[in-house]
């Protein structure tokens, strides 16, 4: 296997990027989610 | 149509009669642009040969560096006092009153340069006229192109909480292929090269300033919209 | 939500089968060896990075014309993205040119344009973070989204004249593509525009809760 740690490098920052957008954005929508959650509850008291 | 100039000119007009009296955006350009010239100096050894290779370069640095510096001069004293807002407000084209701070700023700009030449011209010890007068056509469109951008993004950046620091970040990567153009007709010129390989070049700055002309005046109305 | 949970499940079996055959399935490249494989996605990564750029653009009109924050969530949405697989192309790109030209950057047209497009938006990022009313920061980064994707052709052209002795890239590894590589470069393409409306859901959902949240809060 040529260069073989080249590709493996390669392949780990696409992975590091695409997987820690995701987890950024999941987190977000989530926090989102539950201080929207929490203004409606509060608004109905 | 004639209205529209109007306004222009009157923009002009009242930028010219402030500057006149202050001379802020302009002594300092000049100021700032010299020493960029003479900072710079010291990259060569006194004399060395491969000088002409490089002066093309740092000319246009200290033109684009103290540009940037005088748009945003010029552009605070637009909005101290809500100036700004008032002339954006008042029932004339908006465009006209952009196009108006950037025939203004031409003219600060190319005033800047007409005084960094000659000088440039003697501690260099070379002269960028002498092989075509192109290089007044190449820096006079090269600034026009600068100004149209520069007084865009200058008039956003102030609104910015970081004020003068956005510009920079936002215009130098937009101009490259005006810097770029205009380095390389200037090496053309300075060491004696072939007149027409510089034309594409030209046209190069030509076409890039039609453009985001053209596109700036299709899309400014709505900018500002408020 | 249904049809989101889909797009992800489609989006991951994509990229799945994507991996399939980028490692498996393509054919080792006999000068280059394994290394060559970074290709596959680099070039999706380079394709959605300029497409999501090209959607900012867009959309940018349809926030000057329209007035409507949706598109203002869009554009700014899939500049992000943008930046995110441009990032990538700029990373994975020296990665590779350093085993294969034995340098990690060469300032090739193609290679210069693309850093310049990556300072471009993230300009377009920071004039967003820095501007505090809605409206501005929605006019304001639509002005920079045109005028941005407009320059970069003018960018790449004049990059182009300037270095006009260097070996045209792209050529050499599109001209002798053999047709299961091109099978796999296709192939990871599509999984990467998957991934790319799956992130352009998740990130649009984001501003959009983001906004009801600003409304309610500041109506009471």
């Amino acid at each position: 296997m040529k260069n073989f740690w080249f590709l493996f490098s390669a392949y780990l920052f696409i992975w590091i990027f695409i997987f820690g957008y995701v987890l950024k954005l999941n987190s977000s929508i989530n926090n989102l989610k539950m201080k929207l959650s929490k203004l409606e509850s509060e608004m109905e008291d | 149509m004639k209205k529209y100039f109007i306004t222009v000119y009157n923009i002009v007009e009242k930028d010219l009669l402030l500057e006149l009296k202050s001379k802020e955006v302009v002594v300092s350009m000049l100021l700032f642009s010299l020493l960029v010239v003479i900072v710079f100096s010291f990259i060569f050894e006194p004399g060395a040969e491969y000088k002409n290779d490089l002066v093309g370069g740092i000319l246009w640095m200290a033109f684009i560096f103290s540009g940037v510096l005088g748009l945003n001069k010029s552009m605070l004293n637009e909005t101290t006092g809500g100036n700004l807002n008032a002339l954006l407000l008042a029932p004339v084209d908006r465009s006209a009153v952009f196009f108006g701070k950037v025939v203004s700023n031409f003219f600060f700009l190319a005033v800047m340069e007409a005084i960094t030449i000659p000088i440039f011209m003697i501690f260099y010890n070379i002269n960028i006229f002498g092989h075509s007068v192109l290089s007044a056509v190449v820096i006079l469109m090269g600034t026009y192109g600068f100004s149209v951008l520069g007084t865009l993004f200058s008039l956003i950046s102030v609104k910015t909480k970081t004020r003068e620091v956005m510009l920079p970040l936002l215009l130098l990567p937009l101009i490259i292929p005006i810097i770029l153009a205009g380095i390389q007709c200037l090496n053309i010129y300075i060491k004696n090269g072939d007149i027409t390989e510089s034309y594409k070049w030209l046209k190069l700055i030509g076409v890039f300033d039609v453009i985001f002309t053209a596109v700036i005046f299709a899309i400014f109305d709505y900018i500002v919209e408020e | 939500m249904k049809i989101t949970a889909l797009v992800d499940i489609v989006t991951f079996i994509a990229v799945s089968v994507a991996i399939y055959f980028t490692f498996i399935f393509a054919p080792l490249e006999a000068q280059m060896g394994s290394v060559q494989k970074i290709f596959y996605f680099h070039v999706a990564s380079a394709w959605i990075s300029f497409f999501a750029f090209f959607v900012t653009f867009v959309c940018s009109f349809f926030v000057l014309f329209t007035n409507k924050y949706i598109f203002d969530d869009i554009a700014s949405s899939s500049a992000e993205i943008g930046i995110i697989f441009c990032t990538i192309v700029l990373i994975t790109g020296p990665i590779w040119a350093k085993p294969i030209w034995g340098t990690w950057w060469t300032w090739d047209p193609r290679l210069t344009t693309t850093l310049i497009l990556w300072f471009i938006y993230v300009g377009y990022l920071m004039l967003r973070k820095f501007l505090d009313e809605e409206d501005k920061k929605a006019k304001f980064s639509a002005a920079l989204g045109i005028i941005g994707f407009i320059d970069v052709p003018i960018v790449f052209f004049s990059i182009r004249w300037w270095r006009t002795i260097h070996p045209n890239v792209l050529q050499q590894g599109g001209g002798g593509l053999a047709p299961d590589m091109l099978k796999a470069l296709l192939v990871s393409i599509f999984a990467f525009t998957m991934l790319y409306i799956t992130l352009m859901i998740k990130t649009a959902t984001v501003k959009h809760l983001f906004r009801r949240y600003e409304k309610i809060t500041s109506d009471r």
